[in-house]
């Protein structure tokens, strides 16, 4: 406990974490703001879903630069192996980061949203639903920046690898998908579209947010089904086991890569 | 006193039970010939297999009445045909379909209600004119307001909801339609084939279902619509192979497409509000239009302060292309790398749907805090300065 205590004090001191605060802050107020001038009480508007958006193109970026970084200067300057003299496991190392980096992340995403929330008048409900969403995107770019941090072994690497990562995954998957899947036949379009789905946590929370914040109809007919059970709770359950279930083999991923995962003997 | 009271209550209340909880079973349709007057007086019919209502000849009148159909009847409760027919205040719980007009002229239906099963239609217009509609209540059937053929006809305040489609319009010409609320259809209302129909001060929201539209337009020429609300659809407005269509001060907000545009060309979409919805608007082959004077919820910079701005909203047909090619990518409107993906591609203005000068939009900020926002929000802070102090393994 006092190691994640000590990790979880370092990781509250770091000056990145005001520019997060600012910029998330921002994004709500000014994209709430234009959501309050609607001239009809919409119950979902563009605005939950250009948040999701906006969340969804952002919040990946900076988690996946700083996770990768973090991991790639500790390789870079050698501080792992003095950590590796404590006499507890390399993953529990990287889960007690990555679990002191996320509580962390969680309270400043909080602050922005209770802030933002002083100004935007939107429902308690979709409050919840798009910082259950922030919180998802963060725990998966968390886990994969600590992966790609350990692989990268240098800053220089750590910061290109999680740029291209963001890129293929946030920016460039519309593209691979619509690349592919033009290809496959009709009859398998859908369901390689939601194997693809559940391969990409990013775009399985966007999804999935979207979804709970408008309604299941919300991207057409085809997956009326995928999506309604999606909105009951063993969908939110499926969905939130995926993603965790992701960020776990990624972080025990970065467990063997560190050190070729040996437990400090 | 007090005894004979209680027994002129009792008797009272008893008799007007009596009346409410019988109905008058029909053995045969009741024929209402010209210029006949039947006053139902609020009492209810009960038909099997056949109409219980037939009006013909001319200025026939039927007010008053209350029908309820057999299940899986699959005739009309009410069969009119004729001219100047008037029905006033008449409410159906029909199986079959409830009203059917046809081969009329100026039959004028006031204030009727009808409650189906979804089987079959509410109200019936076939090769009928000027029949005048108002104040119609029908959910729960197929078509809300089903209309083939004919002309003139003007619908004023109709109120359709649980239904297929809240309207239904099939080639008919010159047909008003004033102050709908159409709500939790699959389609609001569907104008097929049609010529000069006016739409407007319309509140037309929430239709359900993968394919929900609110109002859907195809074939159809010289079409108007205008100040109706359009919210909470999957699809606003979809128009296809429609020429001459005007959208004029209609707010179209919240819907997942605000426009959709196939093959729609001569139109004039002037200042309307699109503001709320997850894409504007998304077209294809829907370039030779007058647009003017939206707001698009795009980015706008108004430099000389007249409330346009000088920074053009264009779309471009990729989005409708794409969902239109594959149905199946439509789950990544809204993803950020199609954001990109959007601004990236830049079609010929000759194939995009450009607005020269979108109206400009202003945020607006209210306050909402509380005390338990704001004791929150300083319980983190406090968490945070004290979360920061050093604390190192010793």
């Amino acid at each position: 406990m006092s190691l994640w205590r000590m990790e979880w004090a370092r990781s509250l001191r770091q000056r990145e974490n005001y520019v997060f605060l600012v910029i998330w802050i921002l994004t709500l107020v000014l994209l709430g703001g234009l959501g309050q001038a609607l001239p009809v009480a919409a119950d979902y508007t563009n605005v939950s879903a250009t948040l999701i958006t906006v969340l969804g193109l952002l919040l990946p970026l900076f988690i996946l630069l700083t996770t990768a970084l973090h991991w790639g200067q500790e390789q870079e300057s050698k501080r792992l192996n003095l950590l590796s003299t404590f006499t507890y496991p390399k993953w529990k190392l990287i889960l007690v980061r990555f679990s002191s980096f996320l509580v962390t992340q969680g309270l400043i995403l909080l602050l922005a949203f209770l802030v933002a929330s002083l100004v935007v008048g939107q429902s308690g409900e979709t409050w919840m639903i798009l910082f259950s969403y922030a919180i998802g995107l963060t725990i998966y770019a968390t886990a994969l920046g600590t992966l790609l941090g350990l692989i990268a072994r240098k800053r220089i690497r750590a910061m290109l690898l999680a740029f291209l990562t963001w890129t293929i995954l946030v920016l460039l998957w519309p593209t691979l998908l619509v690349t592919i899947v033009s290809w496959l036949p009709y009859g398998m379009q859908v369901n390689a579209m939601i194997v693809a789905l559940f391969l990409n946590g990013f775009d399985l929370m966007r999804v999935w947010a979207s979804t709970i914040v408008s309604s299941s109809d919300v991207f057409g007919d085809v997956y009326l089904h995928l999506l309604n059970w999606m909105h009951r709770p063993i969908g939110y359950a499926g969905v939130w086991l995926s993603l965790l279930t992701a960020s776990g083999f990624l972080l025990s991923l970065a467990s063997t890569v560190m050190y070729g995962g040996n437990r400090h003997d | 006193m007090k005894r004979i009271l209680s027994c002129i209550l009792f008797f009272c209340c008893f008799t007007q039970v009596e009346a409410e909880e019988h109905s008058i079973p029909l053995t045969e349709p009741i024929v209402i010939e010209s210029n006949e007057h039947v006053d139902g007086d609020g009492k209810t019919y009960t038909s099997c297999g056949h109409p219980a209502f037939i009006m013909r000849g001319t200025g026939a009148v039927l007010e008053r009445v209350s029908v309820q159909q057999c299940e899986n009847d699959d005739v009309p409760a009410i069969q009119v045909s004729g001219l100047g027919h008037q029905l006033l205040d008449v409410s159906i719980e029909s199986a079959g379909t409830g009203l059917l007009i046809e081969d009329s002229y100026g039959v004028r239906v006031t204030r009727m209600s009808i409650d189906g099963n979804g089987q079959a239609d509410g109200m019936v217009l076939l090769d009928s004119e000027a029949t005048e509609l108002r104040g119609v209540v029908v959910k729960r059937v197929r078509d809300g307001i089903y209309i083939e053929n004919g002309s003139r006809h003007t619908i004023v305040r109709p109120v359709v909801s649980h239904s297929r489609y809240g309207i239904h319009l099939m080639f008919p010409t010159d047909v008003v339609i004033s102050v709908p609320e159409l709500h939790h259809n699959l389609t609001g209302a569907m104008i097929m084939g049609t010529n000069r129909v006016v739409l407007k001060n319309g509140n037309v929201h929430d239709q359900f279902g993968g394919t929900a539209t609110g109002l859907m337009l195809y074939e159809a020429i010289d079409t108007t619509i205008e100040m109706t609300n359009v919210s909470g659809n999957h699809i606003g407005l979809f128009a296809e192979q429609s020429v001459g269509t005007i959208l004029e001060r209609n707010t179209i907000n919240g819907n997942d497409i605000g426009f959709q545009f196939k093959q729609a060309t001569g139109m004039m979409i002037l200042q309307n509000n699109l503001l709320g919805n997850r894409e504007p608007v998304t077209m294809v082959e829907s370039h030779d239009n007058v647009v003017q004077g939206n707001v698009w919820g795009g980015t706008t910079l108004d430099l000389d302060r007249d409330g346009y701005s000088e920074v053009p909203f264009q779309t471009e047909p990729y989005l409708f292309l794409l969902t239109d090619s594959y149905e199946a990518l439509e789950l990544l409107y809204g993803s950020p790398g199609l954001l990109l993906l959007e601004n990236i591609l830049r079609s010929p203005n000759d194939v995009s749907l450009t607005d020269l000068s979108p109206q400009t939009y202003t945020a607006r900020w209210e306050w909402n805090g509380s005390i338990w926002n704001l004791g929150s929000i300083i319980l983190l802070i406090i968490i945070w300065i004290f979360g920061r102090k050093r604390h190192e393994i010793v």
